[in-house]
């Protein structure tokens, strides 16, 4: 059996795997901490703006620590978000950060898991018949569709939704009323056009490379041979297309994942939903720099996590890829 | 928590009450403002933004009240900071409640006038001013079904006026010796003041002056609730929703009519959409005019107005470059057109504004003229300060609008305004912000000239945005207030809002109105001064059979 | 069947293809001309105040006008100039400092480029907007953290392309008899490299810009970059989306620039690189 001998070697793959993204995170945390922090003018200065008094100035900085080496305010700031102190936000209420962004997590996860709920068999399934038969009328217009759609910003998409869905005719809500503290899933007719939109935008993507990753499956020898052989065309699809782009796909989910993140932002705004990414597009409006900080590693971590998740399943679905170093 | 945070507390409380501004002192409600029923011309080019209104819903009373129904309110400032304090009321939504929940000694009424409300009487022992008797109402109970007494009162003003810490500290104690007023019988409580004060009836109706129950261990755990007011407490979820049921007892039966007031937390941009659809059966008021003035005609929904509710205001600090030049700041306040402020950001549903509080106050100085936008004269101001081609930030959170299309206004005088914008939640940030800028926003409501002046205008108050100085002139105000005889004392009021206009530095341009909407259900709202639904009695209001 | 699936999926352009991409391509020409010149053509100032809020369209105002009365027409003509020169400005960056960094990696090798490398797919792992997001708190909202923000988003791509491109060339013989005749590495960089990778990198560049200026786009609704009352397409829409219902052109015409000039550039580009790499195989 290919790979059962390296199965110590597979081991030290995965921790190798492992080993680099905590060095990235590391890397990243470093970063995103230099970006806030240490950029051209003073972040006291800035936040204040031109009301800066002397007083006002010296009492932010000494909020934010600014006074110490970086070195020594880098590895606080680090022991504390291992810790899981998120630190205090200067915005209005001053509450901790960890408090804060407590209700929007939650609402992100349930909008990026309602769309790859969604989004993903979808995907899969236009673009691996799309990939079966290709050339034909539905990949054409899939092509046609999707290469419309990866052009237009996903806020375009969503003003379109909107105009359509909500004003014209009017069905659905324009705004989220996910206020205070309700869950969304209890209010499921806010979900649907952040939801849609995300799909729309991201359903492109996916969808190609899906159907490209199909299509080359679906000219390998050994679907030349099963044809040959007389195998009918649903069980090679099923048996060896879909599963010799099993590895791919994870790669493109993942991908795709990933995509998620950072299209949130644009969505929870232009819907007002009370996620992750509306919390540090404001944070950024007023430079609340804990908010901001917090926000960011969080998902840069989601972000290494996904990779993370999507090379181990990689290479346990796929054992040409074992040997690899 | 340290001062500043206290202070923080104690102003986005304070900011946030004057939204739901109130009548303080009005005695009498000036006519030309219940007349801002709008004079623009329905719309041209080809569509219509929704015709003037004229037919907004002002007189609701239609047959004799019915007991029944539940009135559910939209809320949007539910959140973290809401108490059932009513001694430290922090947001709208706080209003709601502690003004159905419990009652004041005194309130004011349709007509602008301030009547005794759980009392019975409110004299002065003499005629000094300085000491007052007031008489309760007898049969007044407690929804737990208590009596209130005497004892109930003193403790409710020692509650607020006896501690420094509290909220409202600054609306008792300079005026209100609560160490030594004391009660003298059951029904009887003796004021002894600080100072004499002529109109100690309008004193004691102000907003946060509430009685709460003699010794009331935790007011703000919802179990406490116990309060004199038409509605009791049912049920509390903070951030979400607030039910209040019916007091039977309620000493001015037979009101209330309502079986339940339900006050639903719902954006404001949802909110007209939820009532369309039934979700609700009442708004606030709409921030965006012309959306208001889609529903006239709409069979589901009724429109109803406040008359000046909404006065944008721009203020810039005296004491700050170059501001600090009284030329400077006359030529910014002729160098914004309020009539277009009118007729874009509240579609002529507003009267002019002359940069004075109170405008429907028997207290306002309405011989002024009103000041006009006038470039020209702005420029020539500018030239002698030697200021010409200013340029200057307006740090904006409240007013977008109205900030950039004064930004374009001000082009012509050949000032220039840069905006910064910042979060609302931030304008009233007292780190960052508020008392800070040298020109930023505020929102006062429409209050009188007496209830405002003495939290702006002197010189330590703790709300003196435009850094008004000047000793003398606090001294005329004290000795205005101590004036028992109304007219003479509003004459000396409205003399000293003379300098304020020639010098101060505020620009208050429009009284826009306040435009809500609720269920065609609804009766007994009537157009007054003040915030909304008859200033939140919402006791006085039924659903027709 | 099998026939049918054929190989690589190609579609041999039928005249109705192509004569759909010419359409894009003109498309794709006047929205970049309207962004650029538009504003010559305006009605109206598009910050003057000239009319009622939120009337409809009608023969004063083709598209109405919005919440302060400003001739929305008019915003929109004003309104793509600012972006497309900021997406410009941002890829010009991209490109000098993405070429420097892959020209150096491709051409040195050893430490450097693995240093150079390894940095790079660190910043290539990134959501960009979550990059520029973090740039924008240390330098605050505003045009220039846009273009250092797309810039630094776009640099690891261009130098992974220009160093991928430089090792294809740097083993030519061109490159070995410039060194025979003593030339420096900066020399060689500038004048046997360069010129050759140069069709490579432009060819990307001109993709790039269309993606700069999209992510400019979204940057600008977000608040985070142009601010009102300069008028943009992008922030039009997030200014006026909560008057959709009272007057929703001025929000449909921002979105309909930005999404045919997106779209335009998409098909055009497509069409584009399949040529390209048809015509190398």
């Amino acid at each position: 059996m290919p790979g059962a001998a390296s199965s110590h070697g597979l081991i030290w793959m995965i921790l190798r795997r492992i080993g680099v993204a905590l060095v990235l995170a590391l890397v990243v945390s470093f970063l995103v901490y230099a970006a806030t922090t240490v950029l051209p003018g003073d972040v006291a200065a800035a936040v204040l703006g031109r009301n800066a008094t002397p007083e006002a100035v010296a009492a932010l900085r000494e909020q934010l620590g600014l006074g110490d080496p970086f070195a020594q305010r880098y590895l606080a700031w680090l022991g504390d978000l291992v810790r899981g102190d998120l630190g205090t936000s200067l915005a209005g209420t001053q509450m901790p950060v960890s408090e804060l962004i407590a209700t929007p997590v939650r609402n992100t996860a349930v909008l990026a898991g309602a769309t790859l709920l969604l989004l993903v068999p979808l995907a899969l399934v236009v673009g691996i018949l799309s990939g079966v038969r290709q050339g034909r009328a539905l990949d054409r217009a899939a092509a046609g569709v999707s290469l419309t759609l990866t052009a237009v910003p996903e806020f375009v998409v969503g003003a379109l939704l909107v105009l359509a869905l909500a004003v014209y005719v009017p069905v659905l809500p324009a705004v989220s009323l996910v206020s205070g503290d309700v869950n969304p899933l209890s209010v499921p007719e806010f979900l649907v056009l952040p939801v849609l939109t995300l799909i729309i935008a991201g359903a492109a993507y996916l969808i190609r490379i899906v159907r490209i990753s199909t299509i080359e499956a679906m000219a390998t020898d050994y679907v030349e041979a099963a044809r040959l052989a007389g195998v009918p065309e649903r069980r090679i699809v099923a048996r060896y297309a879909v599963r010799n782009s099993l590895a791919p796909t994870i790669q493109a989910v993942s991908a795709t994942a990933q995509w998620l993140l950072g299209g949130i932002f644009v969505v929870e705004v232009l819907f007002a939903y009370p996620g992750v990414g509306n919390a540090l597009v404001t944070a950024v409006q007023v430079r609340d720099v804990p908010v901001i900080q917090a926000i960011a590693m969080l998902l840069a971590l989601a972000f290494i996590l996904i990779n993370l998740v999507a090379d181990i399943a990689t290479i346990l679905v796929d054992p040409r890829l074992r040997t690899a170093a | 928590m340290d001062r500043s945070e206290e202070f923080n507390i104690r102003l986005n409380r304070r900011r946030l009450l004057e939204r739901g501004a109130m009548a303080g002192a009005g005695l009498i409600v000036v006519p030309s403002l219940l007349a801002a029923c709008g004079g623009g011309s329905a719309t041209t080019d080809g569509g219509a933004t929704g015709a003037m209104s004229t037919a907004a819903n002002t007189e609701t009373t239609s047959g004799t009240p019915v007991t029944g129904g539940i009135f559910r309110a939209a809320v949007s400032d539910a959140g973290p900071t809401e108490t059932l304090d009513p001694h430290a009321i922090a947001s709208v939504v706080d209003q709601y409640r502690a003004f159905n929940l419990y009652d004041r000694l005194a309130e004011t009424q349709i007509d602008g006038t301030v009547k005794p409300h759980l009392a019975e009487s409110i004299e002065a022992a003499d005629d000094t001013s300085t000491t007052w008797i007031v008489k309760l109402r007898s049969g007044v109970t407690f929804h737990d079904g208590s009596p209130l007494t005497a004892n109930d009162v003193l403790w409710s003003f020692r509650r607020i006026g006896g501690d420094p810490k509290a909220p409202y500290f600054a609306s008792v104690d300079p005026y209100i010796d609560v160490a030594k007023s004391s009660v003298k019988d059951d029904l009887t409580v003796e004021f002894v003041l600080k100072a004499p004060y002529g109109n100690f009836q309008w004193f004691l109706s102000q907003k946060p002056l509430f009685i709460v129950k003699d010794g009331t261990k935790d007011i703000a755990d919802p179990a406490s609730v116990v309060g004199t007011g038409p509605f009791k407490l049912e049920s509390f979820e903070p951030g979400q929703k607030t039910v209040m049921t019916r007091y039977d007892g309620y000493f001015l039966a037979p009101e209330p009519y309502f079986d339940a007031v339900e006050l639903i937390q719902i954006a404001k941009e949802q909110q007209k959409a939820a009532l369309l659809a039934g979700q609700i059966d009442g708004t606030e008021n709409f921030d965006v005019i012309a959306q208001a003035l889609e529903l006239e005609g709409n069979a589901a929904a009724a429109l109803f107005r406040v008359p000046g509710a909404n006065p944008p205001q721009f203020n810039m600090r005296m004491d700050v470059a170059p501001f600090d030049d009284p030329k400077v700041r006359e030529a910014m306040k002729l160098s914004i057109d309020r009539e277009q402020m009118m007729s874009l950001l509240f579609q002529d549903q507003a009267t002019l504004a002359n940069d004075l509080h109170g405008a429907s106050f028997p207290s306002y100085n309405s011989s002024l003229p009103q000041r006009a936008y006038d470039p020209e004269k702005a420029k020539a101001l500018l030239k002698e300060a030697g200021q010409e081609g200013l340029t200057v930030e307006l740090v904006t959170g409240l007013y977008p609008d109205a900030a950039q299309a004064f930004a374009q206004q001000a082009k012509a005088s050949g000032i220039t305004i840069n905006l910064k914008k910042i979060p609302q939640a931030d304008v009233y940030n007292t780190d960052l912000y508020y008392l800070k800028v040298p020109f930023g926003e505020t929102y006062w409501g429409n209050d009188s000239f007496e209830y405002i002046a003495p939290m702006a205008y002197f010189k330590d108050a703790p709300y003196n945005e435009t850094r008004w100085n000047d000793p003398a002139w606090e001294k005329e105000f004290i000795a205005a207030s101590a004036i028992a005889d109304d007219t003479e004392r509003n004459t000396r009021y409205q003399e000293l809002q003379v300098p304020l206009w020639e010098t101060g530095g505020e620009i208050i341009f429009n009284w826009g109105d306040g435009l809500f909407a609720g269920s065609p259900k609804i009766q007994g709202v009537q157009p007054r001064i003040g915030f909304i639904w008859n200033d939140l009695r919402f006791r006085e209001m039924w659903y027709q059979a | 069947m099998s026939a049918a699936a054929g190989h690589g999926g190609e579609r041999r352009p039928g005249v109705s293809w192509r004569g759909a991409i010419g359409v894009w391509a003109v498309v794709g020409g006047v929205m970049l001309l309207v962004a650029l010149a538009g504003s010559l053509i305006a009605p109206y100032d598009p910050a003057a105040l000239v009319g009622k809020s939120f009337l409809l369209p009608g023969p004063d105002h083709w598209f109405g006008t919005d919440s302060l009365g400003r001739d929305v027409l008019s915003r929109v003509l004003a309104g793509g100039r600012t972006a497309v020169l900021l997406a410009v400005a941002a890829i010009v960056v991209a490109e000098a400092v993405g070429c420097v960094i892959g020209l150096l990696a491709g051409y040195r090798g050893g430490l450097v480029d693995a240093v150079l490398m390894r940095m790079n797919d660190v910043l290539l792992a990134f959501p960009a907007l979550l990059l520029v997001l973090v740039l924008a708190a240390g330098l605050g909202p505003g045009t220039v953290v846009l273009v250092v923000g797309v810039a630094v988003v776009n640099i690891p791509g261009i130098a992974r392309l220009a160093r991928a491109a430089t090792l294809g060339v740097a083993t030519t013989g061109y490159v070995e008899s410039a060194l025979v005749r003593g030339e420096g590495t900066a020399a060689i960089l500038r004048r046997e490299i360069l010129p050759n990778i140069a069709p490579t990198i432009v060819a990307d560049a001109g993709v790039r810009f269309a993606g700069a200026f999209l992510i400019i786009a979204g940057l600008n609704f977000l608040g985070i970059g142009i601010q009102p009352p300069a008028p943009d397409w992008a922030t039009m829409i997030a200014e006026n989306r909560s008057y959709i219902t009272l007057q929703p052109w001025t929000v449909i015409a921002p979105t309909a620039c930005i999404a045919l000039f997106a779209i335009s550039v998409n098909i055009v580009g497509e069409a584009v690189a399949r040529r390209r790499s048809r015509g190398r195989a």
